[in-house]
């Protein structure tokens, strides 16, 4: 007997035995999951051999297959030229690394405060993360406020105030009932009055104050050591494992608040949760390294520009992205105008800013 | 999916601040079949279906579900066997139709794709003709397309209540039939229970088992078999539209004659 079309696609519905389609359906899927992951090596690769450069550049100069050779010796334990060892390890490692650790936490942030907020523009400014730490450290530095005393004053200051923004946010959304565009507002709110705090404060500043306000404003990985890096790890590494093992959940509240919900995510605690682990994560990298921008507004987008949006591969190709572009971008403001620096804060706006418009115009579907 | 789902309402009430949109609502909902939600515009239809999967919680009187209280169930519990598909969803951000509807899906293993979701999110989409734009993005889709893909998002679940907002609002008229005569056919193969909102009379009369009618303030007028329900009396008291009904396979078809004020 024949039975009516419908009646066919139910059965079909139903029946889950494999069909032939089913293999290329599978096939094709893992063709595009596939070309994902070659973004995430190649951004990988671009971020070992910029390391490599990295720290074969500078006064002292040592080959570019050399720098990996002496960072293979030092970790085993085969120390050959203690000189190039002292310079490598002691002297341009830290940064190396500090760069790569604050380039993929930075972008792993914003693509965190993105997906949760359901806004393409939230990141540490926007939140209001980064004027909370700006003037932390403007207050150690004009007008020698500070939480502890000695040379991580400013490091505390900033860290302690970048939690502010984000405690006004949280309880200001638990009192409206947390909608999206709340949070945002909120952010922003707060990052205006924090500039108005930071520039009173500049005011009565001594020129030598002021320079150093603005050195910390544009960003920089100058003068990281190891114990800076040490203590920028413990919270990025952490941070960034726990925001990709949420990233499924992450992924359910693109759908907006109410799919998420309906899908079993206790929408408020699960956003007050990502709020805190990423502001802890941003404020971590921008107490060492001052105001970075760019990497964690623009990096998500490269990324998901290539990959798409689910987060549990997009978390991996933002953080090797901003590792990538941070890292590259210090290199640069390092040889371009050598022997001076150009902050690495300056140089991600220059590369990031005109790469990214031009990843926009070129793409031709409407995307966001 | 062998269980006999049921939703029981006792003495609902809700209101959005001062907003009292629902009043004192009873409703038995049990057993396989489709069952739909009609009404005129803003009476409490979304709202009614969103305090029966956890969305809302009701200002007074309980609703429960498979015999126990919704209160008892985390929104997980709940979302295990009440799927939801919204009157409309919208991706911020660019995402491969394919991997929208599977982060929908109950993953298991967080590291590792399985085929099988894979699979069954493709077969999806071929349900609903749309195969061909599976790695298409979602952004970039129709409203109708967009409200397809929301429909194989509620179908992957497997769930045991199927609740729709208006899943058929964007579709032209083969899709609508195709959806709803689907849905019913669904539920009665599967034994689950799907409750959908629907502006379409004549859908609603053509395949739902059951329809609930509610009507101005946020009240149920009647809950039966549409042969009993949908009447020309009832019509004009809910919609203040004068109409005649034809009986067309046993089942009453509307013919729309004019609003009586407006």
């Amino acid at each position: 007997m024949d039975k009516d079309p419908i009646e066919l696609t139910v059965d079909y519905w139903l029946t889950r035995e494999h069909h032939e389609e089913d293999r290329k359906d599978l096939e094709q899927y893992r063709r595009f999951t596939l070309a994902k992951i070659i973004f995430i090596a190649v951004c990988l690769i671009i971020a070992v051999i910029v390391s490599g450069y990295a720290i074969s550049i500078g006064e002292y100069t040592i080959s570019f297959f050399t720098t990996y050779e002496r960072i293979w010796e030092h970790i085993t334990g085969n120390i050959v030229d203690s000189t190039d060892d002292y310079v490598v390890w002691e002297l341009r490692l830290p940064r190396v690394l500090g760069g790569l650790l604050a380039g993929s936490a930075l972008a792993v942030c914003g693509v965190a405060m993105q997906s949760m907020l359901k806004n393409p523009l939230a990141d540490t400014y926007t939140t209001g993360i980064s004027s909370g730490a700006s003037l932390g450290a403007t207050l150690a530095i004009c007008a020698g406020f500070t939480f502890v005393n000695g040379e991580y004053g400013i490091i505390v200051n900033a860290f302690l105030f970048s939690l502010i923004p984000m405690m006004m946010i949280l309880s200001i959304s638990k009192m409206n009932n947390a909608s999206v565009t709340t949070i945002i507002m909120a952010g922003i709110a707060v990052m205006y009055l924090f500039n108005a705090c930071n520039t009173v404060l500049k005011l009565w500043a001594t020129d030598e104050a002021l320079a150093n306000v603005y050195s910390w404003s544009v960003g920089s990985l100058t003068g990281l050591t190891w114990s800076d890096v040490a203590a920028m790890a413990l919270f990025v590494i952490p941070g960034i494992l726990i925001i990709q093992v949420i990233s499924n959940q992450m992924n359910k509240m693109m759908l907006g608040d109410e799919s998420a919900k309906a899908l079993g995510v206790e929408v408020e605690r699960f956003r007050l949760f990502c709020l805190l682990v990423t502001s802890l994560v941003a404020a971590s990298v921008v107490c060492f390294t001052g105001l970075i921008g760019f990497i964690g507004l623009v990096c998500p987008h490269i990324a998901r520009i290539f990959i798409g949006s689910d987060n549990r591969l997009l978390i991996p190709a933002s953080a090797s992205c901003g590792a990538a572009l941070l890292l590259f971008s210090d290199v640069v403001g390092r040889i371009i105008i050598a022997p001076n620096t150009l902050q690495v804060g300056v140089v991600t706006a220059f590369i990031g800013g005109p790469m990214f418009l031009y990843l926009i115009m070129k793409s031709k579907q409407q995307r966001w | 999916m062998v269980s006999i789902s049921s939703i029981v309402i006792r003495g609902l009430n809700f209101s959005y601040d001062s907003n009292h949109i629902l009043h004192d609502i009873d409703l038995e909902l049990e057993g396989a079949g489709l069952i739909c939600i009609i009404g005129p515009n803003g009476v409490g239809k979304s709202t009614l279906i969103k305090c029966m999967n956890g969305l809302l919680k009701p200002t007074s009187g309980e609703i429960i579900i498979n015999g126990t209280p919704i209160s008892e169930y985390t929104l997980k519990e709940l979302s295990e066997f009440i799927g939801y598909v919204p009157a409309a969803s919208s991706l911020s951000f660019p995402m491969s139709v394919i991997d929208s509807i599977l982060i929908g899906m109950k993953q298991i293993d967080r590291w590792r794709q399985d085929p099988d979701d894979v699979i069954l999110a493709y077969r999806s989409l071929r349900v609903m003709r749309m195969e061909s734009m599976a790695l298409r993005n979602c952004n970039s889709l129709s409203a109708g397309q967009t409200q397809k893909v929301n429909i194989c998002r509620g179908l992957v679940r497997d769930s045991e209540i199927l609740i729709l907002d208006e899943p058929t609002s964007n579709l032209d008229v083969k899709h609508q039939l195709f959806v709803a005569d689907f849905l019913q056919r669904l539920s009665h193969r599967t034994g689950s229970l799907v409750i959908m909102i629907s502006h379409d009379l004549n859908i609603a009369a053509r395949f739902a088992d059951n329809v609930v009618v509610m009507k101005e303030p946020g009240v149920v007028d009647s809950f039966g078999p549409p042969q009993d329900i949908i009447s020309e009396e009832m019509i004009r008291e809910v919609y203040s539209v004068n109409s005649s009904i034809i009986q067309v396979n046993g089942r009453p078809h509307v013919i729309l004659d004019s609003a009586e004020n407006w």
